[in-house]
């Protein structure tokens, strides 16, 4: 099945009570598969085929505020027209999952992916889970909803629009009643009740703002570990374990190649087809948010140099990745040179002789200043 | 007239409104009727405002407020969620202002009275965005005075038809209410609780800070755009048929213009336009409402 | 691993054909990925579908640059670098072409079959107002030339997954099978 399939047969399995998404290249399937689900037997929601993406996320807004679990999809243009919404859902504390099919953002219009539109929402105080197979939508939508009813934030789980989306590929399907063990029902503990009438909301000085900020923070380290026990549940009962950052390599490689989404599996198609000869190791980044800084230092170790390479650009700056990376590696004892890549944008395939090239170029090079290369076409 | 529902208060007494705050008193009255199994959603405005700063809060009941324009959509989701969850019987009530309902809040609105998502929509409307400090909306008079249309450059545009526009949704009940006739704004809220699908009400709500009158004067300004038929009392069901409600006899409408300072710098030339205006509109309600007849006032 | 392109124009199935190939390849234990060409797609527009299979997980993830195998639904694609871009010494052609055609084309690819699709498909009313639908006959096709997936297997998984006509599909691809010939340089 396609990622796009992936993903909708996730949220079916999730059971959420209300669903409400409008269609937008290259999510659409999903939003048509969801309708298929709905009308029939197997999914018990409520589809509100709503007239925008920002009523989308609204009506999941109220949906959760009931009590009920709620989910939506969207891509690009449409996560833009969510953005004030994205940081209305975290600052309400409302564990919503979305899923973005990512793509690149107009002006022009591009169908092609990059990673601009979800990173741009980076600092919305929702969590960013980036997915490389179709196998990896389907069960982090599981583990999102689990972990975003834990820590009452919103998640948003990342796929490369096209060459995951509408990659067709074996992905394994866990039985229901697995997923019900995995997953119960949602027990909200805030919500609008009019047993229980209380006001969400209204406005609050700044002290009591900045508290508020506070908490969210540290919610978000606390997400890091609540990541980690929900990834070592979902192993022991379906067998798939995850990871905040996975490394794949050869034993004695000294480059790090460091990406994240289906980037990572050309490069691993890479490293397998050049097996030692390179000395180079991947660094998949899962989690973006909240960043995995201590994760990615303990993958990082024995490895002399890396490449990150950004399928992103944040314009007059640079790679999105590269920035955060460089920051968690800073003053600590695993800041090697790092080599910062924009590659993949507007979706560019990026083929494993690019690798190869930029490997190799990279080798030759004796210092690495600080602006970004771009990958050579 | 019943008391009995007038026992149980849904506000609590206070709010961060101005002297006379014509919204207050429809909220309060509305909610009153709704009662206890009811849920309100506000968006930005001053009905968000007066809501209460944390931890204060003028609402008994639960309320929650969303972004603004998104108010219809946030109350369809919530509604969905409750009916998912086997608690339908809670009604949801969206309370938004003209901004948040006529500019900003109009797609979500129609999309939500499209799908006749099961939920009530009021407008209160004080004719302009009050609480960033008195701008036009789409749903400011023609002639008035705002900070966006100043002396010298008042509004352009006549209010937009937002009854109009929600009876082409033929949504199952639209009814106008004014706060200076409770029994009728209390009857058509206690009609709309019973009816299930999109029900929308549009109150008008003097505002004194505005429209630039003595705060004492709320109710009787109410009253002079009644009377005037500048704000007319009617119900439409099912975007079609349309029943006017009592009024009382028609009033010139400079008697309604004279009494606020908004209006001030309209010129002798500008009454007979507006007079035209008003005149006009009150013909074309008259005949959807009766359309066998040929006039009445 | 090997890699399968297909190309037709909008409308004739092309992407289909794909998925019944992925869906043949997976149930003989291989790793498959499947996924269509990006960007505007109209009826009689140059359409490409991808396959790849391979005995361990495929993790790369791009665009096909090299086919081992190209399957094209109509001769006149011949012309379009689009469709014919890619295709090199290790590649392996299959064309669906009334008339036996000219060995001498302007690429070099490693060999060359041809089938009659067209006939068989129209010989089973497989068609609409616009085209013959060879997709499933291209199929069969690819399985004669290649040998790579066994005939019954693709009949039964034509039947799965063809919306209508199932027969008359299965029919085509087995027709296809036993008639797609190789043409010889000389």
């Amino acid at each position: 099945m396609t990622g796009n399939e992936a993903a909708a047969l996730a949220a079916r399995l999730a059971n959420p009570q209300v669903v409400a998404a409008y269609p937008i290249t290259p999510q659409t399937s999903i939003a048509e598969k969801l309708a298929v689900y709905a009308s029939g037997e197997k999914m018990h929601t409520r589809y509100l085929k709503v007239e925008s993406e920002t009523s989308a996320l609204a009506a999941c807004i109220g949906g959760s505020l009931s009590g009920a679990r709620v989910f939506t999809a969207t891509s690009s243009q449409g996560l833009a027209l969510m953005h004030e919404l994205l940081h209305w859902s975290a600052g309400a504390r409302l564990p919503i999952v979305l899923v973005n099919v990512n793509r690149s953002m107009a002006a022009p219009w591009s169908l092609g992916v990059d990673h601009n539109d979800s990173l741009s929402q980076r600092d919305t105080g929702c969590l960013q889970i980036y997915c490389e197979t179709g196998q990896e939508v389907l069960d982090t939508v599981l583990i999102a909803f689990k972990l975003a009813e834990a820590v009452l934030l919103p998640i948003i789980v990342c796929m490369d629009g096209f060459l995951l989306s509408h990659y067709s590929e074996p992905v394994e399907i866990p039985e229901q009643k697995e997923v019900n063990r995995f997953l119960p029902h949602r027990r909200a503990r805030y919500k609008l009740d009019p047993r229980h009438p209380c006001t969400f909301g209204g406005g609050v000085n700044s002290e009591v703002f900045s508290q508020l900020r506070q908490q969210m923070q540290e919610d978000m380290d606390a997400a890091l570990t609540r990541f980690d026990s929900i990834c070592q549940q979902f192993d022991r009962q379906f067998g798939r374990r995850y990871r905040q950052v996975e490394v794949y390599k050869n034993g004695d490689a000294d480059l790090a190649l460091i990406t994240n989404g289906t980037m990572a599996g050309t490069v691993k198609a890479y490293i397998r087809q050049c097996g030692s000869n390179k000395k180079v190791g991947l660094v998949k980044m899962r989690l973006f948010r909240p960043f995995p800084a201590v994760q990615l230092r303990k993958a990082i170790k024995g490895f002399k140099k890396a490449i990150v390479i950004d399928r992103n650009l944040s314009p007059g700056s640079g790679g999105i990745f590269s920035q955060e990376i460089k920051s968690a590696l800073y003053a600590t004892d695993e800041q090697i040179p790092l080599v910062s890549v924009i590659g993949g944008l507007g979706g560019v395939d990026v083929f494993p002789e690019h690798l190869d090239r930029l490997v190799d170029r990279v080798r030759l090079q004796q210092d690495t200043r600080s602006e970004c290369v771009w990958m050579e076409a | 007239m019943e008391t009995a529902h007038l026992e149980d208060e849904f506000v609590y007494p206070g709010s961060f409104s101005c002297p006379g705050c014509g919204l207050t008193i429809a909220f309060r009255h509305v909610v009153k009727t709704l009662g206890k199994n009811t849920v309100v959603i506000t968006t930005a405005g001053c009905g968000s405002v007066v809501a209460g700063y944390y931890p204060a809060t003028t609402s008994k009941l639960p309320f929650f407020h969303c972004s603004f324009g998104t108010a219809a959509a946030t109350a369809s989701g919530l509604k969905a969620g409750y009916e998912m969850l086997g608690k339908e019987n809670i009604q949801v009530l969206a309370w938004a202002g003209d901004g948040g309902t006529f500019d900003i809040g109009l797609q979500s609105l129609s999309g939500a009275a499209e799908r006749n998502d099961d939920i009530i929509y009021v407008c209160y409307d004080n004719e302009a965005y009050m609480n960033t400090g008195v701008q036009r909306s789409s749903s400011t008079p023609l002639g008035s005075w705002t900070t966006t249309t100043p002396a010298g450059a008042p509004e352009g545009r006549s209010k937009k038809d937002i009854v109009g526009i929600m009876a082409a949704h033929c949504i199952p009940y639209i009814a106008t209410a004014c706060v200076s006739y409770p029994e009728d704004l209390v009857a058509k809220i206690r009609k709309a609780k019973k009816i299930k699908g999109f029900r929308f009400i549009h109150i008008l709500t003097p505002c004194p800070t505005g429209w630039l009158f003595a705060a004492k004067d709320s109710i009787r300004l109410g009253r002079l755009a009644v009377l005037s038929r500048v704000f007319s009392l009617f119900e439409v069901f099912g975007g079609k048929e349309y029943r006017l409600s009592p009024m009382g006899e028609k009033i010139p409408v400079n008697d309604y213009l004279s009494a606020q300072g908004r209006f001030k710098t309209l010129g002798a030339g500008d009454y007979p336009v507006i007079q035209g205006e008003i005149d006009k509109r009150w013909s074309e309600l008259i005949a959807l409402a009766c359309p066998e007849e040929e006039s009445g006032s | 691993m090997i890699e399968v392109k297909i190309s037709g124009r909008g409308g004739q199935g092309a992407v289909l054909a794909s998925q019944i190939l992925a869906a043949a390849f997976f149930e003989t234990g291989m790793w498959v990925q499947s996924f269509p060409s990006f960007g505007a797609e109209r009826r009689g527009a140059p359409v490409s579908a991808f396959l790849r299979a391979d005995r361990d997980e495929i993790t790369l993830r791009c665009g096909v640059q090299h086919p081992d195998w190209i399957v094209l639904f109509d001769p006149s694609m011949l012309d379009n670098p689009l469709v014919t871009g890619g295709v090199s010494e290790k590649t392996s052609i299959v064309i669906n072409c009334f008339q036996p055609i000219s060995n001498v084309l302007p690429f070099h690819y490693r060999n060359l079959f041809q089938v009659d699709a067209t006939a068989i498909a129209e010989g089973l009313n497989l068609k609409t107002t616009s085209f013959s639908i060879v997709n499933t006959a291209m199929v069969g096709a690819f399985a004669g030339a290649s040998g790579l997936v066994e005939i019954n297997r693709l009949v039964k998984i034509i039947r799965d997954l063809v919306p209508i006509k199932k027969e008359e599909n299965a029919a085509a691809a087995r027709h296809a099978y036993e008639s797609v010939q190789e043409i010889s340089d000389d």
